[in-house]
């Protein structure tokens, strides 16, 4: 069994390097193919790059602050600080990103941090699903672009839904466990007598390494769909009545973009959207998309990963056409 | 997998390679091809946090997968084996039935962008918000503009017209969307797709309602430093 899978991450790696090699050679012109694929390849590395360069620091300080959270925080001071309920568990971890404002490309490792110190797993998924967006940054931003539109309730609203599907995918996922990864096993006391600013980057540089293969898969899949699938596809869907709300969520998952800035891309879809697709956008988008999927997958496994986008998709469905039925 | 003794030298050369990467790209201006400059400063402190982990990789010679430095190789690889290029006419090529949409993102500022009187001051940004809200005081105003050349299919005269466009980018190259203008220009044949050319003239409207400009003159020009627009 173990030769199988070292074979086949053998492959994996080879047939990667074998792939980019010949990505670069079309795109330097050393290969001669159709002007239309060498459009095509041209758009995917230049979205491919600029979904990593803009990922890359928030996943660093992600790295970071999960490493702050090894060395800094002790297991038994956190454990007698913390609400022993499940519920109470969630929501506490909901509001965490006040303290922590970390985006989607952060919030997972410094989750999966907070849990290996003793935090409750509610609490991890709580604040890893809703930090991206119950941050003072991405509150200043959201408030930003949309008071002077659809005034302060659109605002309330985005944290308000955010913070119910979070705690309640928290809830509804009670058996969703850490995965034995390189992070995970690292020993955190290996040297102990070291350097405080050394220790910290030993132990960020392990995280890093770990969530950024993900991030690169991530960022890939999604300039593919970039290059592949057109937005006006989600927004012909979109004009069905029924359909709209999922269309919004979709070019949430394919657009792939920075829970900072994402509420003012949303804006230049208002006149394309229902309103309450665009607060699915905005709920669901930071939580889920095609770089947050294999990160969430690093740290839980792929088996709960169905049911995990799923209860996400549900909620957020629900919340926003519950809320908007009613206001 | 785990790698050799020779690993963690490897995996700090790749972390080392992607720090100058990010460092040299974006002192040279080229990140602007890839994502907003507001991240300039993120990215630098990215690239010096890369350059200490990686000290870190060789002192501490962890042991690591080599799963993740094959992963670590492909933006390197890409990022310094294929020349910075901006997203073209071809990408605009299917985001051509949303042109000048973009122009109702707000700025990320919060404040509301003020085009200067000088019409010949606007950019094509500035020119999709003012046709998006009255197109009838925007008739035989003068225009200096520049862009890219694209050709959508369904372009009437296309011997005598093209398109000029230009892309607006709030965040990184996954959000760009495209603004631009119609051109009506005599030899606009012999200009090829995705040349950046400055074009002045007058705006004008065609039968169909449609402003477009009646450019008096067409200068091809080299691609900007910063060829994006931002709200």
């Amino acid at each position: 069994m173990q030769r199988i899978i070292v074979w086949s991450q053998q492959s994996i790696i080879a047939i990667l390097l074998v792939a980019v090699a010949l990505v670069v050679a079309i795109a330097n012109r050393w290969i001669s193919v159709t002007p239309a694929v060498l459009g095509n390849i041209d758009m995917f590395i230049t979205v491919f790059l600029g979904i990593f360069y803009e990922a890359l620091p928030f996943l660093t300080i992600g790295a970071l602050v999960s490493a702050a959270i090894h060395q800094y925080v002790d297991p038994t001071w956190l454990t007698q600080r913390l609400p022993t309920s499940r519920w109470g568990s969630a929501m506490a971890g909901a509001m965490l990103g006040i303290i922590f404002p970390v985006c989607e490309c952060g919030s997972v490792p410094a989750a999966r941090s907070l849990v290996q110190r003793g935090a409750p797993m509610s609490m991890g998924v709580a604040f890893a699903l809703a930090a991206p967006v119950l941050n003072p940054i991405v509150m200043v931003s959201t408030a930003v672009a949309f008071v002077g539109v659809f005034g302060w309730s659109f605002v309330l609203w985005r944290f308000v839904l955010t913070f119910v599907v979070a705690t309640g995918t928290a809830l509804l996922m009670p058996q969703l466990q850490l995965v034995t990864t390189l992070a995970s096993t690292h020993d955190v006391h290996q040297h102990d007598d070291e350097i405080p600013l050394v220790a910290l980057l030993s132990h960020a540089i392990v995280d890093w390494l770990d969530m950024v293969r993900y991030l690169i898969a991530g960022a890939m899949v999604a300039a593919a769909m970039q290059v592949l699938v057109s937005s006006e596809l989600f927004f012909t869907v979109a004009s069905q009545p029924l359909l709209a709300i999922p269309a919004a969520m979709g070019l949430a998952v394919v657009m792939s973009i920075c829970s900072t800035v994402d509420a003012f891309v949303a804006l230049s879809f208002a006149d394309r959207l229902p309103m309450v697709s665009l607060m699915a956008f905005l709920v669901f988008g930071p939580m889920i998309d095609l770089k947050s999927i294999p990160m969430f997958a690093a740290v839980f496994g792929w088996r709960p990963m169905a049911r995990f986008v799923t209860t996400i998709a549900g909620l957020t469905m629900v919340v926003c056409t519950l809320v908007w039925s009613i206001a | 997998m785990t790698l050799t003794r020779w690993t963690p030298l490897l995996m700090a050369i790749g972390i080392c390679t992607l720090s100058a990467l990010l460092l040299v790209r974006t002192t040279l201006g080229q990140m602007a091809l890839y994502i907003h400059p507001r991240y300039d400063i993120l990215l630098y402190l990215c690239g010096i946090v890369l350059f200490f982990m990686a000290l870190v990789c060789i002192i501490q010679r962890h042991t690591l997968p080599a799963f993740a430095l094959a992963f670590v190789l492909i933006p390197v690889a890409l990022g310094l084996g294929v020349p910075p290029r901006p997203l073209d006419a071809n990408a605009l090529g299917s985001r051509l039935s949303s042109l000048n949409r973009v122009a109702q993102r707000p700025s990320t500022s919060g404040a509301m962008r003020i085009p200067p009187d000088d019409t010949t001051q606007w950019n094509l940004y500035d020119w999709a918000i003012a046709m998006s809200i009255d197109t009838a005081p925007l008739i035989a105003k003068p225009v200096s503009v520049e862009g890219f050349v694209v050709r959508p299919p369904d372009m009437p005269q296309a011997d005598a017209t093209f398109m000029l466009a230009r892309y607006v980018l709030t965040c990184c190259t996954a959000d760009a969307g495209g603004v631009g203008m119609p051109v009506a220009w005599s030899t606009a044949a012999q200009l090829a797709d995705n040349q950046w050319v400055r074009v002045t003239g007058v705006v004008a409207r065609d039968a169909q309602g449609q402003l477009y400009i009646q450019a008096s003159a067409v200068q091809r020009i080299e691609v900007p430093r910063t060829p994006y627009l931002s709200p």
